[in-house]
């Protein structure tokens, strides 16, 4: 009995996919030896099992019970948020403390970040136009209900989700001197979110979107592969390099990217201002890498940051953020695969939802 | 397969996850699509409107059941699962409750859901434990276990939810419901059918 509890985190955190590989690998060897322990998370399995129906059937059966049922159409509040007044005061100066110690680290920061010079590299990011956005930023707004900013925002780019709690990935430069960043998904829902992780080096950020209101449930509908992609790899990518969602195909047309850099592909594919943090996948769906920047003038030579660099950050994350849903996907739930994945625009159609779009505000 | 079909499948499995993570609006969707056949179906097969809800009722705590798996596939449209779920449901209660009038045509058709049916009534007693059980626990223990495991939410978010001072404080506190939960409902367990949950 005293055994079993002292199991009970261990198995908890195994069942939610909040180990780390090697954790798990190591958990999974202790199973493989002992029955015991085997049993101990089978029952657990099950229990969670029973635990979430229960919850669905309560759910179910209060909301058709509720005041104002359901076939009343009526949207009773739901959600239970402590906001008092009082603390009103007390938040308004601990955002404020916060923007200018913010304000004041990003400025230190930026006089000691000196970006190696990369003459003919540019960086993808997209000033925004503000006259062609501002209908669409309305539109926005009528949807919900004056939570989404008027302003479109100074800078924007693409990220993807990599996880089913909201953290996504970008260009550490498209959200570099952020006051706030939003972002957007393709049907148009705006989500406010944090920087969690920086890494100005490899050009990477992970966010995490804050939003109470943002609900994913389970799978990602692809998977990270951290394998080198070899040379004429059919590739495509999705982005925002304008307010609609992006589809651009082509090639891994050198196994380097910028001057040699060995932690990048260059490849001809279409890309422009807009499309920086937005994922590479291979032919199979796969992420293999974030797209960063293009040559110069070029229209068809483009970079990206190769996956194996993004794999290397996902253990500096913070300890609520489910690294198995991108390493080991249950795939596209509810789609057959085969279906679905000889088909690209099929294939495009469940991954569009993934992709989103970062808006900065500076 | 038709670009137009795969769209509408891709939808269903947006519906199907938000319902998963107790989006009413999703639930409302799928009531105004789903609900009027439903009626249709048991009102020409002797029913009322009101066993026409507890049937449709019964269909969705299925459907969650079965979709929260990871294995869970949806092989044929959402529309097209509920209807034949409800279908199987109704045809059941007016086998027990002995109402054997003539059924409308093709209603004992073949019905491709029957696994799904089967499984989730092997542990429906279980389920319906747990709801009691979920019941007697509380506010704001049954939030706090909904937040975490059904709105996949993380400790620190559940921690800026519920007013924890931090994430570590809302583990301790979703061990504690846990632990009580799992009284409550072993106790359910033995008094009502002792399987096939024994208390560890």
């Amino acid at each position: 009995m005293e055994m079993r509890s002292e199991w009970m985190d261990r198995i908890h955190r195994y069942l939610q996919g909040e180990m780390d590989t090697a954790e798990e690998a190591e958990f999974l060897n202790l199973q493989e030896q002992d029955p015991q322990l085997r049993r101990w998370v089978e029952e657990e399995r099950q229990f969670i099992h029973v635990l979430k129906t229960g919850l669905h059937r309560q759910w179910i059966k209060q909301t058709f019970a509720s005041q104002s049922p359901i076939r009343h159409h009526t949207y009773p509040g739901v959600r239970l948020i402590k906001t008092g007044k009082e603390w009103l005061a007390h938040v308004a100066v601990a955002a404020t403390v916060a923007l200018l110690v913010s304000l004041v680290a990003f400025w230190s920061f930026n006089q000691f970040y000196i970006r190696p010079n990369k003459i003919g590299y540019v960086d993808l990011r997209r000033a925004i136009d503000n006259i062609q956005r501002s209908q669409y930023a309305l539109m926005n707004d009528m949807h919900h209900n004056g939570k989404t900013p008027a302003n479109p925002g100074t800078y924007g780019g693409s990220g993807f989700l990599i996880s089913d709690n909201g953290y996504l990935v970008t260009n550490y430069h498209v959200v570099r001197n952020a006051d706030s960043i939003y972002v957007q998904d393709n049907k148009g829902n705006t989500y406010k979110a944090i920087m969690v992780f920086q890494n100005p080096h490899a050009d990477l950020a992970v966010l995490k979107i804050t939003d109470t209101s943002f609900c994913m449930n389970g799978a990602l509908p692809y998977v990270l592969s951290a394998a080198e992609a070899p040379l004429g790899e059919p590739v495509f990518t999705l982005g925002y390099p304008k307010d609609e969602i992006v589809y651009g195909e082509g090639y891994i047309s050198s196994e380097t990217g910028y001057r040699d850099d060995s932690t990048a592909y260059q490849l001809s594919i279409p890309v422009n201002p807009g499309n920086s943090g937005g994922p590479l996948f291979d032919s199979k769906g796969r992420i293999i890498g974030i797209i960063s920047g293009k040559e110069g003038e070029s229209n068809q030579i483009a970079f990206a940051i190769k996956a194996t660099y993004l794999k290397a950050i996902l253990d500096s994350l913070p300890a609520d953020f489910n690294k198995r849903a991108i390493l080991h996907s249950r795939g596209s739930r509810n789609i057959a695969r085969a279906d679905s994945y000889n088909n690209r625009v099929a294939m495009l159609k469940r991954l569009k939802d993934y992709v989103m779009m970062v808006k900065v505000y500076n | 397969m038709s670009s137009l079909s795969v769209s509408k499948k891709a939808k269903d499995a947006a519906l199907l996850d938000r319902l998963l993570c107790h989006d009413r609006e999703a639930l409302q969707q799928i009531y105004e699509s789903c609900f009027p056949m439903i009626k249709a179906l048991v009102k020409k097969n002797n029913g009322l409107e009101e066993d026409a809800e507890d049937i449709f009722q019964e269909t969705l705590i299925i459907l969650l059941e079965r979709a929260q798996s990871p294995d869970f596939t949806l092989t044929c449209r959402l529309k097209t699962y509920i209807y034949a779920v409800s279908k199987h449901l109704w045809l059941k209660r007016l086998e027990s409750t002995q109402r054997q009038l003539p059924l409308a045509d093709g209603l004992a058709d073949w019905i491709p859901v029957t696994d799904d049916i089967a499984q989730h009534e092997e542990r429906d007693q279980a389920f319906r434990n747990m709801e009691a059980a979920l019941n007697q626990l509380g506010e704001p223990c049954r939030s706090l276990l909904e937040h975490y495991y059904i709105m996949n939410k993380s400790m620190a978010e559940i921690a800026e939810i519920f007013g924890y001072t931090n994430a570590d404080n809302a583990k301790t506190q979703k061990y504690k419901c846990l632990m009580r939960l799992k009284k409550i409902f072993f106790a359910y367990q033995t008094n009502k059918s002792g399987k096939p949950f024994s208390e560890p």
